[in-house]
This record gives C-alpha cells, structure tokens and sequence, in this order.
C-alpha cells in the first residue's frame, strides 16, 4: 500500500482542527473496489457508518459519519450521529504495521450482510494519550464494507495483536522538523 | 443475573440461538463450548472489558492533537524507511 504522505502537513499548534468533510470529487464508483481507506474515503460522498452493533462501550452509537481533515490525514474522525462531542480517531492500520493481517471470518461477514466479504477495509481506533504519545488498537478492528457502508468491531480472540500497539518509537533521536 | 446448575454434559439454550454447553470441569476450571451464529460474538468477559474501556477513554474530544500526530507519524515512516529501529 502506498504511503500517501506527500501531501504537506503543518504543524499547526493552535489552528482550528476541528475536522471539517473534505468536498470530495466522486470519480464513479471505485467505492465497491476501493482497496484503501485512503482511496475509498476520496471516491465516497456522505461517508456514514452504519454499524451492524454499536462497540463495546458506545452503546447506541450506531450511525458514525466519517471525517477526512487534510492537515490529520491519513488519521480520519468518526463522529458519533446521535452525539457529535463523540468523536473516534481511527487509521488504517497496514499504514502502520504493514504485516497486520487478522482473520477475520467470511462467514462473520456474510451474517453481518456484508454484500462481498472478500472486499473490506480495517480501520483502528487511536487512543491519544496525554503526553502525545498515541496507541491504536489492533485486537478489536473495525471491519467497513464499503461497498454497503456497513461496519462491526471485530474482537480478535485470537492472535497476539496488542490493544495498546504504539503509533510511533518512544525515541526515534529524529528531528521532527527534517 | 439468572443462576441456573448444570451438570458436565449439560447445556443452556440462550434467545432460541445461542447454546452453552459445559464440556468438562476440572477443579475450579470449567470448559465451556459454545454454539451459535457467527455473527454472534463470544469472547472472554475481561477482554471485552478491556475494548469497551479502551472505546470509551478513545471516544473523547480529539482536537488539538491531530496535526502532531499526523507530523510524527510522517517522522516516524521516514525513520523505517531509512532504516531507522521501530
């Protein structure tokens, strides 16, 4: 998967990040075929999630509208219909770890009606954490079918995949101004 | 909660779909197997816990750190590229 970090992005210590949807320019439909979030998120008009059974935790959030700000990218927002102070923080996590490839069911798919199982996108949710430093979940993915916007939390019971999987090196010794 | 005994070999029947069966119980352990839809999910209560509590610290406001988190993520790609440790 291409890294699409060549947009610019400013620190802006102090700016509006109040994510706002990006206009997007539909280009047909890639959105059954999109094979990134990234790529999906910029074929797609009115990106709402419709949950199959809200996450543990947010019971009754089932309807999530999906933000794309362009200075948080490849971060998205998912932000809660029915409470809009509810916001998540997500990110395709093969941005990140290139090698996570959790199993998760067909049948579990098929059941949640995903129209082609085969075809999904994993989104992690992102834990920022107070000193800046952020984890995102890899036990518990959502799962998105783009193709019919529907969406689950899958909890892997199974695999060694962390819940609190660090974003970045605790001390990489780099000039984060380079 | 509904507290019912069950014998080795014996099962419960949960909304017509789900059944729970205890499959063998040695000292304070007890092997429980479980039939029901694959959309059903089934996991062990302390994990679930764990996703609804790292689901509800995650579902605050998020403004503010999004920018920096983005920039060090960029930093932190460019450092694995060149080879830098993870």
């Amino acid at each position: 998967m291409s890294d699409t970090m060549s947009d610019s992005m400013e620190t802006s210590a102090g700016a509006a990040t109040k994510p706002t949807p990006e206009s997007v320019e539909g280009v047909g439909s890639t959105t059954a075929r999109a094979s990134s979030v990234s790529e999906w998120v910029d074929s797609e008009k009115n990106t709402v999630l419709r949950f199959t059974r809200s996450m543990p935790g947010l019971d009754g959030h089932t309807a999530w509208q999906v933000l794309a700000a362009e200075d948080a990218r490849p971060f998205l927002f998912l932000q809660s219909q029915s409470q809009s102070s509810l916001t998540l923080l997500v990110i395709e996590p093969r941005l990140v770890v290139e090698n996570y490839s959790p199993v998760i069911a067909r049948e579990v798919l098929s059941e949640f009606g995903f129209d082609d199982a085969a075809h999904h996108l994993l989104l992690s949710i992102v834990t920022v954490g107070s000193n800046g430093r952020s984890t995102m979940n890899l036990k518990a993915p959502i799962v998105v079918c783009p193709s019919s916007m529907k969406a689950v939390q899958v909890i892997l019971e199974s695999g060694d995949w962390p819940i609190h999987y660090p974003l970045y090196p605790d001390d990489t010794g780099e000039d984060p101004n380079e | 909660m509904l507290v019912l005994s069950r014998k080795v070999g014996e099962s419960l029947v949960i909304d017509d779909k789900v059944q729970v069966k205890i499959v063998n119980v040695r000292g304070n352990q007890v092997r429980v197997g479980v039939e029901a839809p694959g959309s059903v999910s089934i996991v062990r209560e302390e994990l679930f816990r764990a996703i609804a509590s790292a689901n509800r610290k995650a579902a605050r406001r998020n403004d503010g750190a999004i920018s920096a988190l983005a920039s060090s993520l960029r930093v932190s790609q460019d450092a694995s590229k060149r080879g830098g440790t993870r």
